[in-house]
C-alpha cells in the first residue's frame, strides 16, 4: 500500500457512518457526535441548508407564478409523486421526480421520496403520537409477525429524550393507549371539535377525541433557543421549510446541532451502493459510495454503521450488500430481509357538515388537528378484523360566495365571502398486518443510473384492510350522525399502498435470529456493528404516525452502540 | 395586528387603492400589447376586455387592472393539456363571431352592456359533446381564481395572513371580518 492510499483511507475513516440525513439519520448524527464520535453522514441528495435553501418560504400566493399549481408537463411526467398531497408549486423541489429514481411496481405502490439533506423531515405532516404496549404487544397477542423485542418501558425514556429536544405540543390526556409525553402547551381544538369531543365522551366509554400531538414549538424553551429555533408562527406552509424552525426537521435541528460539535462530516450527493463486509474480521468495515453526479466510487470506513436511508432504500442497500458470508444480502441468513413490509391504510375518508355552533369560527391557523386514538380491539377482540385504526379529525367554516353571472354583481359576491356551515373531515390511519408475501426485492436485470439494481416492490392490501375500512365508515358515520353532523359522505380513495408515506419493515426487530433481522438494540443479529433505526426496523406498524418512534429508537440504539464500543465489544 | 389597525383607521378601499400601483402594470389602451409567447397582442387585448367584463372596475380595481389576463394566459399555457389549449385559442374567434352576429361588430368594439350580453349568452350555451370547455365559463373560472388570489383581494377583502402567529379555535363570528351566510 502506498502513501497516497494510506492517506486517503485515513481521510475517509470515521468512528461512525450514518447513511441518510432524514428524521432518523439526523438523530443518529446528533447523538453520535454529541457522544464524541467522528461521524460521517452520507446523503444521496443535495445539501439543503436551514433557511438559506427554502426558496419559497416567504412567498404569498400571488408571488407564485401558477398560484401553487404545477405545470401540466410536470404532472404528466410525474404520475407517481403527483399523487402526493404536498406536491405543489411551493414544495415540488423537495420531492424526487419519478424518473430520477425508478423502481419496479410488481403491485401498485406509490413510493414518495425526498432526496436531500433533511430528507422527508422537511415535508412530513409533523404528527407525533407515542406507541403504547397495546401496540408493542399486538403481534404476540393477535398472532402475526413476531414479538417485538422491546416494550413501552424500554422506549419511554427515549421518547422523553427526543420530545424535549424536538419540541412537541400536546395535551396530557391520560390515555393508556396513547401515552402522554413531554409536552409544550397544546393547540386549541375548534369549537365543533370540542363539541364532538364532549359528545363522544358522553356516549362512548372507550373513545376519545384529543388534539393531535405535533412537533411544533408552541412555546419556546431554552433548548430550542439554543438550536436557533423560535415559536411556531402558525403559517401552516411547513412543507416549504420553516424560517423560524417552528417545526422539527433535521435541517433546523439535529444536523446543525451535530455540526456545532465539530464531529460531523456531511457528504451530500453520496449514493450508497453497499456496506463493505470484511470476511476475516467478520464485520462491516465501511460503505461503498457512488457520487450521484460524477458516478465516481469512494469507500468510507468506520467502526459502526447506522443505516437510516428510509425504509425501502435501507432494504435495498442491505440486499445489495453481498459477500461470501452473506450471499443474499447483509445479515440475511434467514432469507427474511425485505419481507414483512407493511404500511398504514389511508384509503378511507369521511366528509360531513355541521350547521350548529354557527356563532363561532376560527381565527389564525392551527398546525395540527383533532385525533381519535385507536379504539377498536384495544383491550379485547371485538370485530371480524385484527387490530384497528386511529382517525384524524379536522373542522373549519366553509367560505361561500355566489359565483353566478358576470359583472358588478359577481364581483360584489366574490368580495363578500360569507361563512357557510362547518365542514367536518376525517381520515383513517389503519394498522396493516406485516406478511411474508408483502416484500421488496432486487430486480435481477434492471439497474438505476448508478448501476445499482432497481428495487421491486410487491405490497398489497388484504381482506383485513377491507374489513377495517368498512368498520371505520360505519363507526365514524354513527358517531357523526349522533353528533348531528349532516351530509355525511364516505370515500374510499382506493389509493395504492405507499401514498401514506408510512412504509415500514423488511429488516424487522425480534428476539430470534431465525425469524428477525435486528435484535432489541436495532443491531443486525449476525453483524453487530450495523444498526438499522429507520422505518425498515419496524416489526409491526401500530396506528400512530411513526417518525417519533424512529427518533426514539435511534437515540436508544446510539446510546447502546457507544456503550458497547467503550466496552470494546464493537 | 398592525394591518388590522390600519384598515380600521383608513378604511379598506383607501388602503387598496393606495397600494395598487406598487404591483400593477400600467396598461395603455391605445397600445396593442405585445405577443406574450402564447397569445397574440390582439388576443391579449381581447382577453383583457373579457376579464374586465367578468370582473369590472368599480370603486375597487377590476380583473383587468390586477393583470388577471396575464395570469390566465400563463395558466393556460403551462397548466393545461394541448386539447384545452387549442380550444382556448379558438375561443377568441368564437367570441368575435358571436359579437358580430349579435351586435354587428367585433367584441372589442361593442359597448360594455353588449359585451356583458355576449358573454352571458355564450356562458349559457351548452357545448357540443366533442368539446372540452365552454370558453366563457373556462375563462370566468380562471378570472375568478386569479382575482381572488391577487394581492389586492387577499390583503383587503379576506383574512389572509402569511404569518398569523395565533390560532383561536372558538372565535366569535361577531369579532370576525366575515358574517354568516
Amino acid at each position: 500500500m502506498n502513501n497516497i492510499n494510506t492517506k486517503t483511507i485515513e481521510e475517509n475513516t470515521f468512528d461512525a457512518i450514518v447513511i441518510g440525513s432524514g428524521i432518523s439519520g439526523g438523530w443518529a448524527a446528533k447523538e453520535l457526535t454529541e457522544k464524541g464520535l467522528k461521524t460521517l453522514v452520507l446523503e444521496r441528495g443535495r445539501d439543503v441548508k436551514h433557511i438559506l435553501d427554502y426558496p419559497t418560504t416567504h412567498m404569498n400566493p400571488w408571488d407564485m407564478e401558477h398560484r401553487g399549481q404545477l405545470p401540466f408537463k410536470m404532472i404528466e411526467e410525474n404520475p407517481i409523486v403527483s399523487k402526493c398531497y404536498a406536491f405543489h408549486e411551493d414544495a415540488a423541489h423537495f420531492f424526487v421526480k419519478d424518473e430520477e429514481h425508478p423502481y419496479v411496481q410488481e403491485k401498485a405502490f406509490d413510493w414518495i421520496k425526498g432526496y436531500q439533506v433533511g430528507g422527508k423531515s422537511l415535508l412530513w405532516a409533523r404528527q407525533v403520537q407515542r406507541w403504547s404496549d397495546f401496540d408493542f404487544e399486538g403481534p404476540v397477542k393477535d398472532g402475526f409477525a413476531v414479538d417485538w423485542p422491546i416494550r413501552y418501558k424500554d422506549l419511554a425514556p427515549w421518547y422523553s429524550h427526543v420530545e424535549k429536544f424536538a419540541g412537541i405540543s400536546g395535551n396530557k390526556d391520560g390515555l393508556e393507549e396513547l401515552p402522554d409525553g413531554e409536552f409544550l402547551p397544546p393547540y386549541e381544538l375548534t369549537k365543533v371539535e370540542l363539541y364532538f369531543k364532549n359528545h363522544v365522551a358522553e356516549n362512548y366509554e372507550d373513545r376519545h377525541v384529543i388534539v393531535a400531538r405535533c412537533a411544533h414549538i408552541s412555546e419556546q424553551q431554552p433548548i430550542h433557543a439554543e438550536q436557533g429555533r423560535a415559536q411556531c408562527q402558525n403559517r401552516t406552509i411547513c412543507q416549504r421549510g420553516c424560517p423560524y424552525g417552528g417545526y422539527f426537521s433535521s435541517n433546523s435541528s439535529t444536523i446543525p446541532w451535530a455540526q456545532k460539535t465539530g464531529n460531523l462530516t456531511l457528504r451530500p450527493h453520496a449514493v450508497v451502493e453497499s456496506l463493505i463486509y470484511d470476511e476475516k474480521l467478520q464485520k462491516v468495515t465501511g460503505v461503498r459510495v457512488i457520487d450521484a453526479n460524477t458516478k465516481e466510487t469512494t469507500e468510507y470506513f468506520s467502526k459502526i454503521v447506522f443505516v437510516n436511508a428510509s425504509a425501502i432504500n435501507t432494504n435495498l442497500i442491505l440486499l445489495n450488500s453481498k459477500s461470501e458470508r452473506f450471499p443474499n444480502g447483509l445479515g440475511n441468513d434467514n432469507g427474511l430481509l425485505g419481507k414483512y413490509v407493511a404500511f398504514h391504510n389511508y384509503r378511507a375518508k369521511i366528509q360531513a357538515e355541521y350547521n350548529g355552533l354557527l356563532d363561532f369560527t376560527t381565527d389564525g391557523k392551527s398546525p395540527t388537528s383533532g385525533y381519535i386514538p385507536r379504539f377498536r380491539n384495544v383491550r379485547k377482540q371485538e370485530t371480524n378484523f385484527k387490530r384497528g385504526y386511529a382517525a384524524g379529525l379536522s373542522t373549519n367554516r366553509t367560505r361561500v360566495s355566489n359565483t353566478d353571472g358576470i359583472g358588478v354583481n359577481l364581483k360584489e359576491n366574490l368580495l363578500s365571502l360569507k361563512l357557510g356551515p362547518w365542514r367536518v373531515g376525517s381520515h383513517m390511519m389503519g394498522e396493516t398486518i406485516p406478511k411474508e408475501s408483502n416484500f421488496v426485492s432486487l430486480d435481477e436485470t434492471r439497474k438505476d443510473a448508478w448501476g445499482i439494481p432497481l428495487i421491486n416492490i410487491s405490497v398489497d392490501y388484504d381482506e383485513n384492510d377491507e374489513l377495517m375500512i368498512q368498520d371505520y365508515f360505519e363507526q365514524m358515520t354513527e358517531m357523526f350522525e349522533n353528533a348531528g353532523f349532516t351530509n355525511i359522505r364516505t370515500h374510499d380513495t382506493k389509493q395504492a399502498p405507499g401514498l401514506d408515506i408510512h412504509e415500514m419493515g423488511g429488516v424487522r426487530m425480534g428476539r430470534n435470529p431465525k425469524t428477525s433481522l435486528l435484535n432489541e438494540w436495532n443491531q443486525l443479529h449476525t453483524c453487530k456493528n450495523v444498526f438499522v433505526t429507520d422505518g425498515a426496523c419496524m416489526t409491526s406498524t401500530g396506528t400512530q404516525n411513526p417518525s417519533l418512534t424512529y427518533m426514539a429508537l435511534t437515540a436508544r440504539a446510539v446510546d447502546y452502540a457507544v456503550k458497547e464500543m467503550n466496552k470494546g465489544n464493537l | 395586528m398592525k394591518r388590522r389597525t390600519l384598515l380600521k383607521t383608513f378604511g379598506i378601499s383607501a388602503i387598496g387603492l393606495a397600494t395598487i400601483p406598487l404591483w400593477m402594470d400600467c396598461w395603455n389602451a391605445e397600445e396593442l400589447p405585445e405577443d406574450d409567447g402564447f397569445l397574440t397582442g390582439e388576443q391579449r387585448l381581447q382577453l383583457q376586455e373579457i376579464v374586465d367584463t367578468i370582473i369590472p372596475k368599480t370603486d375597487t380595481p377590476g380583473a383587468k387592472e390586477l393583470g388577471v389576463e396575464k395570469f390566465i394566459s400563463l395558466m393556460v399555457k403551462d397548466c393545461y393539456n394541448e386539447e384545452v389549449k387549442a380550444e382556448f385559442l379558438t375561443g377568441f374567434r368564437e367570441i368575435n363571431l358571436a359579437s358580430e352576429d349579435m351586435y354587428g361588430n367585433p367584441f372589442i368594439e361593442i359597448t360594455d352592456a353588449e359585451r356583458n350580453d355576449v358573454l352571458c349568452t355564450m356562458e349559457a350555451t351548452e357545448i357540443v359533446p366533442e368539446k372540452k370547455i365552454n370558453f366563457v365559463a373556462f375563462v370566468k373560472g380562471l378570472a375568478m381564481a386569479g382575482y381572488r388570489s391577487s394581492q389586492y383581494v387577499l390583503e383587503n377583502h379576506t383574512d389572509y395572513e402569511l404569518v398569523p402567529s395565533r390560532f383561536h379555535g372558538s372565535f366569535p363570528v361577531s369579532q370576525s371580518i366575515y358574517t354568516n351566510a
